[in-house]
């Protein structure tokens, strides 16, 4: 005889009447969304993952410090700063906007999962589920421009004019930047449904989006058409303000520009994901 | 931004247990109830007018092959799915128009384990209630109970990754009763499981109906239908094809049976003489040593041992099988073996 069948007979049982449930209070998007992130975020707390997590950004900036350097000289680079002092905000951005490509990929993961159907039946606002992804994927990306800056400190002599809080500012505006651009992605795996189409097409996006942009050598030094599609990028216009923000010069323009084009791109996307999400 | 947030949900349960109603009304409102419930997807017709009704407190079989539309009807019922036609409602509820309030006192445990291998038993539970509402020590207070009812106290803290198949189910099925529903949906509980685990399902199914939680679950397994459930809707390829208890839908297929065994193959044609002189119907069995008699009631079993005494026939065996639902499901699932031409 099992534990269970012992059980059985001297206990009430796990539902019936006296309903313990009866006495829970009330949950809402807020509560539904941390409990969520909370799941979502703990597979990025592994060892491995987290060693992954902040190797990735050490390789991008040994990669592009060490490789790039030459190209300080460059025609049309600012002169007054350290190329690094360039470099780092522009690696905030593309780090950033690369951890928010993985809400795509996070959520299809999770619509393979059977958890989520499980989500599906509960008396939960549906829009938690997609929040908690964003917001793990966001966490992860803090993590990883605190590792940006912290190691361009230490190995690559940042030190920009705009000091901690600048760099403070540049790291929240990259994160505000990554979180609404990983929206893009969300909906696109709402709709698409399919892993590998999605893998595909964010690869498409995000390879011209982060460097046919000014984040490596100044759109000057390019040839003409590539100049227009990067002065057209709006990962250049991030990386505009990143940069002024670590120099301790940016505008109340540039920083309501920056915070009103996120929140656009946000209400465009989270809406669409919003009504495409679904398990089956 | 305001279609999302309007979304928010209802406190969660608006008041204590459903409004008191009279035996006779209790009665009337089944707790889960299909009306002609179809679901297409294209052409492929997966429900074509399906009927169910459960009562309080029952546990309801849905028995059918792969692909005869249970996990379809499932899904409905835990608001998954859609019915193209039909209404099918949870305590009254209507799936479709109200599925917040369906979604609040239902459980489900599908067919593939709903459980977060990454985390913990515990944690997996916890998240559960407080997605539901409770507070950190109600949650506490919940899973605690859960886990020791299941048997999972001593694997709470390891993750679910590395449980086995049996304590998987038994976690998805505890999950699916955090909110204390008093309708649970079980979709092939006990597939993949080995026998001790399976044994372990039913008693935690039985024990639920014994709390009066209604129940349906899905099976391929006849004994278990057989064992567990007090009514059972055969399905086939999206069609209900008997609805009945398990008695009742054995005693449509056919009659009990006795077979003698005698000790040599030579004396069954004296034996099958000896029965149908005195006006028993005998049936010698085409190989072997055994003779099958229908029976309808046990006044015939002695009449065969009389008359094979008489007979001085040695009888080395007499056996008493009762029809399975083997033979239910067979008989009614049997594909047509001519081309019909529908009318």
């Amino acid at each position: 005889m099992t534990v269970i069948e012992a059980e059985a007979d001297r206990r009430t049982g796990p539902a019936g009447r006296g309903q313990p449930s009866e006495q829970w209070g009330t949950s809402g998007l807020i509560s539904q969304t941390a409990a969520l992130t909370g799941r979502s975020i703990r597979p990025y707390l592994q060892t491995g993952v987290l060693v992954v997590t902040f190797v990735e950004p050490l390789v991008m900036l040994l990669m592009f410090a060490g490789v790039l350097k030459v190209l300080g000289d460059a025609p049309g680079m600012p002169t007054d700063m350290a190329y690094i002092d360039n470099l780092a905000p522009a690696i905030m951005i593309i780090t950033a906007v690369a951890a928010g490509a993985q809400a795509g990929n996070g959520l299809i993961n999770d619509l393979r999962n059977d958890v989520i159907t499980r989500f599906h039946t509960l008396p939960i606002n549906r829009f938690s589920v997609l929040l908690a992804r964003s917001f793990a994927d966001g966490t992860r990306a803090l993590y990883q421009l605190i590792a940006v800056a912290v190691l361009a400190a230490l190995f690559f002599g940042f030190a920009p004019p705009g000091g901690i809080p600048g760099v403070v500012g540049s790291i929240l505006m990259s994160l505000l930047v990554g979180w609404s651009m990983s929206w893009i992605f969300i909906a696109m795996a709402a709709v698409l449904r399919n892993g590998d189409v999605l893998r595909m097409i964010t690869t498409l996006m995000t390879f011209p989006l982060l460097f046919a942009s000014n984040a490596f050598v100044p759109p000057e030094s390019m040839p003409t058409w590539l100049r227009v599609i990067a002065q057209a990028n709006p990962i250049s216009y991030a990386n505009d303000a990143t940069r002024s923000m670590v120099a301790g010069n940016i505008t109340l323009m540039e920083l309501l520009a920056t915070l009103v084009a996120c929140l656009a791109l946000v209400c465009v996307c989270a809406p669409i994901a919003k009504r495409s999400f679904r398990v089956m | 931004m305001a279609a999302i947030l309007d979304e928010i949900s209802e406190p969660w349960p608006a008041t204590g247990p459903p409004e008191k109603a009279t035996e006779a009304e209790h009665v009337a409102t089944p707790m889960i109830e299909a009306i002609e419930v179809t679901k297409s997807f294209g052409d492929v017709a997966a429900l074509d007018g399906v009927n169910v009704s459960v009562p309080e407190g029952s546990i309801h079989g849905l028995l059918g092959h792969n692909g005869a539309g249970k996990t379809t009807l499932v899904n409905i019922f835990s608001t998954l799915l859609e019915p193209t036609a039909g209404t099918a409602r949870i305590r009254g509820l209507d799936v479709t128009a109200e599925p917040q309030k369906v979604r609040r006192c239902i459980g489900l445990t599908g067919q593939f384990a709903s459980v977060d291998e990454q985390l913990s038993g515990r944690d997996n539970l916890v998240l559960i209630a407080r997605l539901l509402g409770a507070s950190k020590r109600q949650a506490r207070t919940r899973v605690d109970e859960l886990l020791e009812l299941f048997d999972l106290s001593d694997a709470a803290g390891r993750p679910v990754s590395q449980y086995s198949g049996g304590m998987r189910r038994r976690l998805d099925i505890a999950a699916s009763l955090v909110g204390s529903p008093q309708v649970i949906f079980l979709d092939e509980p006990t597939t993949g499981l080995d026998p001790t685990s399976r044994l372990g399902v039913w008693e935690i199914v039985k024990r639920l109906a014994k709390d009066g939680v209604s129940v349906l679950l899905t099976t391929q397994y006849l004994e278990e239908a057989d064992r567990l459930c007090d009514r059972i809707t055969l399905l086939s390829k999206g069609r209900v094809i008997a609805e009945g208890t398990p008695g009742e839908l054995k005693a449509d297929v056919g009659q009990r049976m006795v077979t003698v065994t005698l000790p040599t193959q030579t004396e069954v044609p004296g034996a099958v003489k000896a029965l149908e002189d005195s006006g028993i119907r005998a049936i010698p069995q085409e190989s072997g040593t055994t003779i099958s008699v229908p029976v309808t009631a046990s006044a015939d079993l002695a009449a065969i041992v009389r008359t094979l005494n008489e007979a001085r026939t040695e009888i080395t065996e007499l056996g008493f099988s009762e029809p399975t639902l083997d033979d239910v499901y067979l008989r009614l699932t049997r594909e047509p073996t001519g081309k019909s031409v529908p009318a």
